[in-house]
């Protein structure tokens, strides 16, 4: 490295701040909901853990995205991976269309999740299928 | 012995400290004698040529030390400001002052700090600071009540590094951070050397999103020399 390149390196070093590193994902799969086939699919991306030691904590969402129904996936995504490991995708269907998840006298929306076990990698299929009724990511994961 | 006596009249007939004189006069003199005290020279900013002043403080949340030299007309001063936030906010920095009233009752000097801010903790930050400062100082015999207005502006790096299939790419950001500024306080000079002065800080971190810091305070030792 030349002298100026050191003297570039010295002077970032005293002075960056958060100094955040993102991981390009391209997630491509298919979400399935069985007996819905409409209504609003909320996607939902989740580190599978944060934290260390006692303050270790399961999930922790980074990233979302909607689709107009259940169907083939395509996204590309940036995680943050010093925020947290491993990477959860959950998803509900917004049957009722009102953007919460089983609502009062609301009928049930199916939810599911899958763990994307072969993170780190740049490029990663899944199949989600959305089974459970009303569950939330912490009802689902750690499994 | 007609030496002594000349003297002896010439000191009763003079204007001089040690003559009787009147109390007005006595208080012109009280005046011009602490009127270059060096915790003036700290409070109000600027020393004249060749003269120096030093002073220390500690208190909430603020503590600090600051070494100043004059080296030019109209009290043109370099100097050395180092300061602290609960150990754990540091900003040490140049100092270049200058005066631009400076009359028996009235100072008031601005000042351009240019130095690095280092923040510990939680809330880390690092980088390159400025500050401009104007003091305002109004000497009465041995107390000068003054007031310090300051803004100060820090430049913060981010760095973001996306890792992509085809590789790595880095890039830059930069966001500011505004601390607007007061001091108000009263110097005392014990003599012309050594002085203590006593004040109330109001400062306002990441102004203006965040709501306006407690106010601080903090009782500072200054002492000085030179040709003064």
């Amino acid at each position: 490295m030349s002298g100026r390149g050191w003297l570039a390196l010295a002077v970032l070093a005293g002075c960056i701040n958060e100094d955040v590193r993102l991981y390009e994902v391209a997630l491509t799969g298919e979400v399935v909901a069985p007996g819905a086939s409409e209504g609003r699919v909320m996607l939902e991306l989740h580190h599978a853990s944060r934290g260390a030691g006692e303050l270790a904590t399961p999930l922790g969402r980074f990233d979302a995205l909607e689709l107009e129904r259940p169907g083939a996936v395509a996204w590309e995504t940036l995680v943050p991976i010093d925020d947290g490991e491993g990477l959860v995708l959950y998803a509900w269907l917004d049957v009722d269309g009102d953007g919460l998840l089983c609502g009062l006298d609301a009928a049930p929306e199916p939810a599911g999740l899958v763990e994307l076990t072969e993170f780190p990698a740049h490029a990663l299929t899944f199949s989600l299928t959305l089974a459970a009724p009303c569950a939330s990511p912490s009802a689902l994961y750690p499994p | 012995m007609i030496g002594l006596g000349l003297c002896a009249l010439l000191t009763a007939t003079s204007g001089l400290p040690g003559a009787e004189t009147t109390p007005a006069a006595e208080r012109a003199v009280r005046r011009v004698r602490f009127a270059e005290a060096a915790v003036f020279d700290v409070v109000g900013g600027g020393s004249h040529a060749r003269a120096w002043a030093a002073a220390v403080s500690g208190g909430y949340p603020w503590l600090g030390a600051r070494g100043q030299v004059g080296v030019g007309p109209r009290a043109l001063t370099v100097g050395a400001d180092l300061e602290m936030a609960r150990f754990r906010r540091f900003r040490p920095a140049a100092v270049l002052a200058l005066r631009w009233v400076d009359r028996q009752r009235l100072r008031v000097t601005g000042e351009l700090l240019l130095g690095w801010l280092i923040q510990t903790g939680e809330l880390a930050r690092r980088g390159p600071n400025a500050e401009l400062r104007i003091r305002m100082a109004f000497p009465t015999g041995r107390v000068a009540p003054y007031v310090m207005l300051g803004t100060s502006h820090t430049l913060l790096t981010d760095r973001t590094t996306v890792i992509t299939a085809a590789g790595t790419s880095r890039d830059l950001s930069f966001r500011h951070e505004w601390l607007p500024r007061a001091t108000i306080g009263l110097a005392v000079a014990i003599t012309r050397e050594v002085g203590l002065e006593l004040g109330v800080d109001l400062a306002w971190y990441d102004a203006p999103s965040q709501t306006p810091s407690i106010p601080g305070f903090h009782l500072g030792l200054a002492f000085g020399g030179g040709a003064r």
